[in-house]
């Protein structure tokens, strides 16, 4: 192990041994019992922590009693609360994507329903006399000359 | 009883077990909210929000997936950046000053109290002026014991963006301690 490796690992898992890779373990204690330059960054890390947890940190007791005392929303889910949750699970769950993609075809499956069984006013049948009416209108509109002139 | 046992109970509106979950776990979220904030008046707005958000949501938290202080630590570093990003603080403290009286405070020996306040001094401004990021990484790793893996989650970073965060944290803070008074004093 190199001094850089250990710096990393000082910089990553501190100087607790219980935070070090179980695999690097011995090794890292190798070291420092035997590398002054290790001891030595060793002792600066140490001093960095002890540094660090000589900061202050206010005491929160106060706190406590406000958070106790602070008015919750109520916990009523309704149903339309629960039918979100239901539909939205939490946590990034491909499993459960069905569940939105469902509900998104709702829409279309309703339109495709109503499409099919009611009319809204829109009258599709028709006489078949008119529908011969209009066939022949068409065929007495084609100009059978142009086959003459594309032979 | 059991975080999970607690957490069914708050689900059913059992004020009871909110009151319990709240004192088990106000320390150590209060402390992290402070170690990323700065200042006592954001961290009690952001821990009573995190305990707001634990009452409302408790349903979506899932055992399976993570322990509940980890899943409370998510919302309060939530709650932190959305904090810090709405108001656009400073990387100071706005109480700044106020913090190093505290610091001063807790000293008894005058003597060496003027030595340890200018290494402490600097160590906070250095701390301060971390970004949120790094301050967060620091703060769960160092002072909440959290395993990276943990803390990499509650940041929702990957595992190698957290270590290299902590990494220039405790980088940039180790060479603000090299060049600190005392140790500029002996190299003299």
């Amino acid at each position: 192990m190199t001094i850089e490796e250990l710096e990393n690992i000082f910089e990553n898992c501190g100087t607790n041994p219980t935070r070090w890779p179980a695999n690097r373990k011995a090794e890292i204690e190798r070291l420092i019992a035997l590398d002054q330059q290790a001891m030595k960054l060793e002792q600066e890390f140490r001093n960095l922590e002890k540094s660090l947890n000589q900061l202050y940190v206010p005491d929160f007791s106060e706190l406590e009693q406000v958070v106790l005392n602070q008015n919750l929303p109520p916990r009523t889910d309704s149903f339309f609360e629960k039918f979100l949750n239901w539909l939205f699970p939490a946590g990034n769950n491909f499993k459960n994507l069905w569940r939105p993609a469902a509900a998104a075809c709702i829409p279309l499956i309703f339109g495709a329903t109503l499409g099919n069984n009611f009319a809204f006013g829109i009258d599709i049948s028709f006489e078949e006399n008119e529908y011969w009416e209009d066939q022949l209108i068409i065929l007495a509109l084609y100009d059978y000359s142009e086959e003459f002139f594309y032979d | 009883m059991e975080d999970e046992e607690l957490m069914n109970a708050v689900c059913k509106g059992e004020h009871a077990a909110y009151q319990q979950l709240v004192k088990a776990h106000l320390p150590s979220i209060s402390k992290y909210a402070y170690r990323i904030m700065g200042n006592q008046s954001d961290t009690n707005d952001i821990t009573q929000e995190t305990f707001i958000k634990l009452w409302v949501n408790a349903e979506r938290w899932d055992p399976k997936k993570s322990k509940l202080t980890t899943w409370l630590h998510r919302i309060t570093h939530n709650l932190c950046i959305d904090h810090l990003r709405k108001w656009r603080k400073n990387k100071f403290s706005e109480n700044f000053e106020e913090d190093i009286a505290d610091q001063e405070l807790t000293r008894d020996n005058e003597i060496e109290s003027n030595e340890l306040n200018d290494k402490i001094q600097d160590l906070l401004i250095a701390l301060r002026t971390l970004p949120e990021s790094q301050r967060s990484a620091l703060a769960l790793c160092h002072y909440s014991g959290f395993s990276n893996k943990e803390a990499a989650s509650i940041m929702n970073i990957s595992v190698k963006a957290l270590e290299s965060a902590i990494s220039r944290a405790k980088r940039s803070l180790r060479k603000t301690l090299m060049n600190a008074p005392n140790n500029e004093n002996d190299k003299a």
